[in-house]
């Protein structure tokens, strides 16, 4: 009964209606504003899509490779923060001459962790360094040759006795969940290879330091792990990157510091205190005690606040109970002394025979210290860096020119970049659905 | 090439406009509003004619069951629904008149008033009702399953004599 009503009312239906050729020609008129808006929509999200890569590939554009090493080495006049999307070495290749090294943190597609960024000397271009074998949580302890050149940094893997994973004990590299230190390797950051130096362990290595006598002798200071809290007495190797020969070394380095060009000088408060006097360090082994006595018995110790300049002549201290202190000089030869009218927070490396560089907190940005050229004749200053506090230089090659480098790009995350990929697309399509329905109407 | 479909496309509508405009009408309740209907159908299947010139029927009218149901959410559709039915004499046939069967339809969702009209109209199957309108079968059975009592509820005399179902259905 339902079907013969609505046959029925059926019969009520009009007729009429516009001539077949005129609705095909307006079917026809509306494929092609659909096809043409399809199309210009298409066309904009490509172009979007193709500017979106043109971005991120000059974010990650491959500089050209720094091969020769007496290309002109600049030092940058500011540090800048590196984004943790930065690439790596492995994808662009070694950076050449590196000016400083910076401890960062690196973002990935699922992985987050530390990672270390080379500065270029000669382009000011910042990457992370990929360093085979490296644990992120070990970078800190990584040193940059005076030069420029080579990278040392403490490599992990596998021991016949691990020890057994514990709560974590700060300070101490048996209790974490990370691979033991097996031994040491040296980065070239001109040529990308790489130098291991595996040492025997029975649990791993007890890290200490990495100090650079010269371009091409490095200290090497670690004990061996005993047990989970312990390590053996330190142990000083000189690694001669010439020969790849490491011999032993009687004193401890941990506490020294370089001038770059050979000579350590112990910056232990305990031995100037006790004695008045410091101890030159020479990668062969010799020693010598040098009167180093100052007018302030507070001196501050450690490595960055007691400097040798490059002929081994003078030091620089850092002296005095508060912060900022003053900064003193000591004559080797003679030990006459002098305090430099400077409030400093550390003093870096020697320039030249004259000129010192010297961390000051910024009047405007305590947050971050600046670099200063020191004039040890007057006292006067100049910044030549600044925001260098995150950095670790390459010493001999900050008395280069000062120059004004790009600023380092800020690569979006891999998560952006897709996400916005995949925005334009879902765009792009939903107004080609949505101009499609309306041209239909 | 569009000579040759051009042609064909005019074949078919001198054919079947009739007949569409007749589904139209039950789908819209205005001889306005179907003209419109399958004037807006012909017109978007124009684009697809060349793939399917051989046996247009099928995707024609699932074109105008979509455009019927999809424009009732753009509220094109000058619909009228109003709170009751029009008052009629208690007796005669008036009851199941053209004009109540319309204004039942009407007071229908418009998709279960395309589900009617297909299934008891177009004798479509359910499997062809769910594949015109782009649901499930199990939507077309609930929709004709709510449509049916709502249409008795409004049309008394549409129920059967037992009143368990309604007479003259076919599927």
């Amino acid at each position: 009964m339902l079907t013969d009503l609505l046959e029925e009312l059926a019969r009520e239906a009009p007729t009429g209606g516009a001539p077949p050729g005129q609705l095909w020609r307006r079917g026809r008129r509306m494929a092609r504003t659909r096809r043409v808006g399809t199309v210009a929509i298409a066309a904009v999200a490509c172009v979007l899509l193709i500017a979106l890569g043109s971005v991120t590939w000059q974010q990650r554009a491959v500089e050209p490779p720094v091969a020769d090493t007496e290309t002109k080495t600049y030092v940058p006049a500011r540090i800048y923060t590196p984004s943790p999307f930065l690439p790596g070495t492995d994808e662009q290749g070694p950076p050449g001459v590196l000016i400083a090294t910076i401890e960062a943190e690196r973002e990935g597609w699922v992985d987050r962790g530390r990672g270390l960024v080379g500065v270029s000397a000669t382009t000011g271009d910042y990457r992370f360094l990929d360093l085979p074998d490296a644990n992120p949580e070990y970078l800190g302890d990584a040193a940059l040759s005076p030069d420029g050149r080579h990278v040392a940094y403490w490599i992990t893997g596998s021991v016949p006795d691990p020890l057994p994973e514990r709560p974590k004990v700060p300070s101490s590299s048996a209790f974490s969940e990370l691979p033991p230190i097996v031994g040491y390797a040296v980065y070239d950051t001109v040529t990308g290879k790489v130098g291991r130096r595996v040492q025997s362990t029975q649990h791993g290595l007890g890290s200490q330091a990495f100090v650079w006598f010269d371009p091409g002798h490095l200290a090497v200071t670690y004990g061996q792990m005993r047990d989970c809290c312990s390590a053996t007495p330190n142990r000083t190797l000189v690694h001669d990157l010439a020969s790849g020969t490491a011999s032993a070394l009687s004193v401890d380095v941990t506490m020294a510091s370089t001038n770059g060009r050979g000579t350590l000088i112990d910056g232990s408060a305990d031995t100037e205190r006790r004695t008045g006097t410091s101890t030159l360090i020479g990668a062969d082994g010799s020693t010598r005690s040098v009167r180093t006595r100052t007018s302030d018995a507070s001196r501050t110790s450690g490595s960055m606040f007691a400097v040798l300049s490059p002929d081994a002549t003078k030091v620089a201290f850092l002296t005095g109970s508060s912060t900022p202190d003053t900064v003193e000089l000591v004559g080797i030869e003679d030990g006459t002394t002098r305090t430099i009218d400077l409030q400093s927070l550390g003093v870096v490396a020697w320039l030249d025979a004259t000129h010192l560089a010297a961390y000051a907190e910024r009047p405007d940005d305590e947050a971050h210290l600046d670099l200063l050229s020191v004039d040890v004749r007057d006292g006067s200053t100049t910044t030549f860096v600044r925001n260098a506090d995150e950095a670790r230089f390459a010493i001999n090659l900050l008395d280069s020119p000062v120059r004004d480098q790009p600023d380092p790009p800020e690569p979006w995350s891999p998560w952006r970049i897709t996400g916005t990929a995949a925005a334009v697309v879902a765009g792009a399509a939903i107004a080609i659905l949505v101009w499609r329905r309306r041209v239909g109407r | 090439m569009w000579d040759a479909d051009s042609h064909s496309f005019e074949d078919f509508v001198a054919a079947r406009r009739p007949a569409l405009l007749r589904t139209a009408f039950l789908l819209t309740g205005q001889a306005a509003d179907a003209e419109d209907l399958v004037q807006t159908t012909l017109i978007k299947v124009v684009p697809s004619w060349g793939r399917i010139k051989d046996n247009p029927e099928a995707y024609v009218r699932k074109v105008l069951a979509r455009e019927a149901t999809t424009r009732w959410r753009t509220r094109r559709w000058r619909e009228t629904v109003v709170e009751h039915l029009p008052d009629r004499e208690a007796t005669g046939p008036d009851l199941t008149s053209s004009v109540a069967v319309r204004d039942a339809l009407l007071r229908l969702a418009p998709r279960q008033r395309a589900v009617i009209v297909l299934r008891y109209y177009d004798d479509l199957t359910e499997r062809e009702t769910a594949a015109a309108l782009g649901v499930s079968i199990g939507t077309v059975k609930s929709q004709t399953s709510d449509a049916l009592a709502r249409l008795r509820a409004l049309i008394p005399d549409l129920a059967a004599p037992d009143g368990t179902s309604v007479a003259g259905f076919r599927g």
